[in-house]
This record gives structure tokens, sequence and C-alpha cells, in this order.
């Protein structure tokens, strides 16, 4: 080694803190099984699958008073004149079908901006029968059959045409086409 | 000194051309996302955003996948040029992935009238993905020797990447488990100006991805070489300060390069 390294200052440098933060592993522990927890928690809990309403309609005695998720196409776009308040609240009268097996509905709360004919909506709720909230309501082309589906959620299930001259999924199963204007 | 002739920065003519792509490339998506291509009947303009939910799903799965194919040839190979790939990749994926649950769920409120649903398959799937990717990327900090590391990451690796067909598929699978809807790319269900719009879509994520990948593999790969130098790398650079008299060798180091 030449003079000048000798010179040079060998002490050992004092470290400027720990590179890898001590909560680090922990992260990755609860990251991993947060992952593995979601994904048995899920596979335990989503037994419950969407149900069509002509299953729905045909298991309706084993189904009892369970809350079950319903799937159909609004056979029409609500109007004014299927919702009303009763007791300040809010009620949409309307039906859903499925393979031509209509279900009436009675939900709670406003449906949503996408609702509207021919477009397949999720329905969480129960099978009911008996008098309707609003007594003597007819639904228009609804079953009216005395049962009834009360919900106070209704989501929206899209199909995935993006095209203009689109076929609706309730038109491919060869039920009531979506009118041009609504 | 041997260092001093490496290359210290992570710029390329390809990544500047990558770059200016991009300039190019995002504004022309917008112009086309928002101006250009049409409503959806239904959907009103929610639809736009399917011009960049879907081409991020889709590189989330290829830098997930690309995680997966470095993991398995690093475990086979026990290359450290492999690990980098896995790793970059990974932090990309996260990135994506972690977009594309952000705007699933705004484009899920619009439409679906949910901002999530717990037992929906496509969504629970794709959360368990990005934790996987969360797991992965945690792993790698936690202190071990570099192979050690290299192989306990490459396990969590390529588990993430066997997810990649349950997430796609899920929407196949389990139809009645899910809002989602199925690819409407693959069934036709696109046309003109969407469907343009979509692909410009795919090309602008996809050069942002390259783009990511270039940089964040050479940043890895120059981390990769100090850690491979060790010690005797610890060393060599302070008797480079010794012989030059306390200053940082570094400035010296890009004056050479330059």
């Amino acid at each position: 080694m030449d003079e000048q390294n000798i010179q040079m200052d060998l002490s050992p440098r004092v470290p400027k803190g720990r590179q890898t933060p001590k909560w680090l592993p922990l992260l990755a522990i609860l990251a991993i099984a947060a992952a593995v927890v979601v994904l048995i928690w899920f596979l335990i809990t989503n037994s419950q699958s969407f149900l069509p309403a002509d299953e729905a309609v045909e298991e309706r005695s084993e189904l009892g008073d369970r809350r079950f998720q319903i799937l159909g196409s609004p056979i029409s776009s609500a109007t004014s004149d299927q919702t009303v308040i009763i007791d300040g609240n809010e009620y949409t009268f309307f039906t859903i079908s499925f393979d031509g097996v209509l279900v009436d509905v009675v939900s709670t709360g406003t449906p949503p901006d996408l609702f509207d004919e021919g477009i397949p909506v999720v329905l969480e709720g129960k099978w009911n029968q008996g008098p309707l909230p609003k007594s003597g309501f007819i639904f228009p082309n609804g079953a009216n059959d005395g049962w009834w589906f009360s919900t106070n959620r209704i989501l929206v299930k899209h199909d995935n045409d993006y095209r203009e001259e689109r076929l609706d999924d309730a038109e491919e199963r060869g039920q009531i086409p979506k009118a041009p204007d609504s | 000194m041997q260092r001093t002739e490496k290359q210290e920065f992570t710029t390329s003519r390809g990544t500047r051309f990558m770059g200016i792509s991009l300039l190019l490339g995002i504004p022309t998506l917008l112009i086309f996302s928002f101006l250009l291509s049409p409503a959806d009947d239904n959907m009103d303009d929610a639809v736009r955003l399917i011009y960049v939910h879907v081409p991020m799903a889709i590189f989330a799965y290829v830098a997930i996948i690309t995680t997966g194919i470095g993991s398995v040839f690093y475990l086979w190979k026990k290359s450290r040029w492999w690990d980098t790939v896995a790793h970059a990749s990974a932090e990309i994926g996260l990135i994506l992935c972690g977009l594309v649950l952000v705007t699933g769920s705004i484009w899920g409120r619009p439409t679906w009238n949910t901002w999530w649903e717990w037992g929906d398959v496509r969504l629970v799937t794709t959360l368990v993905l990005f934790l996987m990717i969360l797991g992965y990327l945690a792993l790698r900090q936690v202190p071990a020797n570099p192979d050690l590391r290299a192989k306990r990451a490459s396990v969590v690796g390529i588990i993430a990447a066997v997810n990649i067909p349950i997430v796609n598929r899920s929407v196949e699978w389990w139809e009645n488990n899910t809002l989602h809807q199925k690819s409407s790319l693959t069934d036709g269900k696109l046309e003109n100006l969407t469907l343009f719009t979509l692909f410009l879509g795919f090309i602008v994520v996809g050069i942002s991805f390259l783009w990511l990948m270039t940089h964040r593999f050479r940043v890895g790969w120059l981390a990769t070489e100090i850690e491979a130098d060790g010690i005797t790398g610890v060393i060599q650079e302070r008797l480079n300060e010794g012989n030059s008299g306390g200053e940082n060798p570094n400035y010296q180091q890009k004056d050479e390069v330059q």
C-alpha cells in the first residue's frame, strides 16, 4: 500500500440507521396472511350465488323467507306511477323476468340510474306472500299471483355488448325486446 | 476502476423513444376517449373507463405473469438477472393491479350501483392477487442473504402468477357469482371507434409498461451489482475516497462516463 493509503481513516463508519424498517417483515407476513384469510373467508361465505328468477319461482317453498339474490330483467322501466310513498317510505313496484317467468318486485328506495327494461338486475331480498304495501296495486303485465319479492338493494348486472345494434340479454333469451326510445 | 466504466443511469435510446411515444400517445388517447368515441346507450359516459381499465388489467396480468416466469427461471437457473426481472415486474404489476381495483370501483358505482361487492368472484380474486404481490414485495424487504430472499420471493411470485387464470376466467366459471361482465373483446361486442380507442389504450398502457419495466429493471440491476460487490466494493470505495483526498468518487465517475 502506498503512503497515502496508510494515512487514510479506516475507522468504522457510524451507521446512518437501519436500512430495513422493523415493521417490514411484519407487513410481509400480514399481507400474505390477509390474502389467505380473505380467500378462505370468501370461499366459505360465497356459497350463495344469484338465482335466476325462473329457478327462484321453482324453489319458492324451499327458499321460504330466507334472504337471497335473484337475477332477472325488468320488463319495463320504472315510471312515476310505479313509485309510491307510504308512511314516509318510498316503494317502487316493478316486474322482472327470466326465460319467460315473471316475478313481481317491491323495492324500497329509488332504483339506480341504469335501471331499465332489458338490463339484468340482481335483487337482494326475500319472498313474500299476501297483501302488498299498497293494497290493490296491479303490476302492469306482471305475474300478479299473490307472491312478490321484497328488496332493499338493486344491483345492475350489465352485459358486455357495446355495439350500437346491441341485443339486450333479455332479447337474446327471446324475451320482450327493449323499446328503442326507453 | 472497474465500476466507473459501468453505466450508472437508466436512460437509453429505446427508453427515450418510448417516453416520446407516451408524450404523444397519452393526449391522443385522451382525445379519443373523451371527445371522439361515442357514449354508450346504457352506460352513457361511464363506458369511457373501459379505455384504461381493461388495458391496465391485461398488463397487470402480463406483469405478474412476467414475475412468475422470472421466479421459475430464478429457481431453475439461480440467475440474479431473472430475479431482478421478477422484482421489477412485480412492482409495476402492483401499481397496475391497484389502479384496476380503483378504476373498477369507480366504474362499478354508476354502473352496478355499488363500489364493492364482497361476494363477487372477480373483485375478490383481483384483491387477493393485489395482496399476494404486496406480500411478494414486502417479503423482498425482509433481511436475508440475497439468494434466500430471492428463493422465498420466487415461491410467492409463482403462487401469484397461478392466480391469474383464476382471476381472468372467474367471469366464465362463476357467471352467477359476479356482476362483472364477460370479455367484450373476445366476444366481439365492440366496434368502430370504441374498439379503436380500446386498442389505442392497449398501445399506450403497453408502452408505459415497457418504459417503466426497462427503467425499473436497470435500477434493480445496478442495486444488485452493488449488493453483489459486497464488502469488497465497500473497501474499494473507501480506498477511492482516500486516494481522491476525501472527495466523493461518484462525481468523478460521472465525469469519466461523460
